[in-house]
C-alpha cells in the first residue's frame, strides 16, 4: 500500500541495509493484487542482487 | 522463490530430506493452490502427473500463477484505501503509546521493545506489544 515516492523516502531515511519487503494489505488478497513481479522490480530499483 | 541457505538449512533440519526433494517442496509451497489439492507435500505439477483431474486443474493453476505475477509496477489498490485510512488514524495514538512504554521501561531500567503492526490485523487494527 505504498507508492514509489513513499518507499524511496523510507529507504532514504532508513538506508538500504535494512530488509525491504513486498506485501499486499488486502485480505483476502486476489491473484490480481499479488503483483509478485514487483519483488524483482524493487530489487533492481534499489540495487539488491 | 529464492532458496536461500537459511531456508534450505531450516527445511533440511526439519525434514532430513535431500536437496532435490527440498527444491520440489519449495516449488510446491510456492505453487500450491489449496482449493485444488489439500496435501502440503504435493505441488500442482506433481499432482498433475499422478491424477487426471489434477492434470486438468494444472491449466488453471498456471493461469493463476501468471495472474499473480502481475506487471511488476507498484500501485495502491482501491481495496487498500480503508486500511490506509485506519492506519493513519491510529498512528499518532500508537506512537504515543510506544513512547510511553519505552519511557516507563527506561525509568524502571528494564529493556523493552515496542512494536507496531498496522494494516494486517482485522482490517487495519493496531497492536502494540511489549516484551521484557
Amino acid at each position: 500500500m505504498s507508492t514509489y515516492a513513499e518507499i524511496d523516502h523510507a529507504v532514504e531515511v532508513l538506508g538500504k541495509e535494512d530488509l525491504l519487503m513486498h506485501t499486499t494489505s488486502t485480505y483476502p488478497a486476489t491473484y490480481d493484487e499479488l503483483n509478485l513481479r514487483a519483488i524483482t522490480g524493487d530489487g533492481r530499483r534499489y540495487g539488491y542482487p | 522463490m529464492a532458496e536461500d541457505m537459511g531456508t534450505r538449512r531450516l527445511l533440511r533440519t526439519l525434514d532430513g530430506d535431500s536437496d532435490q526433494r527440498l527444491r520440489g517442496r519449495t516449488w510446491s509451497l510456492l505453487c500450491r493452490a489449496p482449493h485444488h489439492h489439500g496435501s502440503r507435500d504435493v505441488g500442482f505439477d506433481h499432482a498433475a502427473s499422478l491424477e487426471p483431474e489434477r492434470y486438468l486443474a494444472a491449466g488453471t493453476d498456471i493461469r493463476l500463477w501468471e495472474q499473480a505475477k502481475g506487471d511488476g509496477i507498484k500501485r495502491v489498490y482501491e481495496r487498500e484505501f480503508p486500511v490506509i485510512r485506519t492506519s493513519a488514524a491510529w498512528a499518532p495514538w500508537s506512537t504515543a503509546w510506544s513512547r510511553r512504554i519505552l519511557q516507563r521501561a527506561a525509568w524502571r531500567r528494564i529493556p523493552a521493545v515496542a512494536m507496531m503492526f498496522d494494516g494486517v490485523l482485522s482490517d487495519g487494527g493496531l497492536l502494540v506489544g511489549t516484551w521484557w
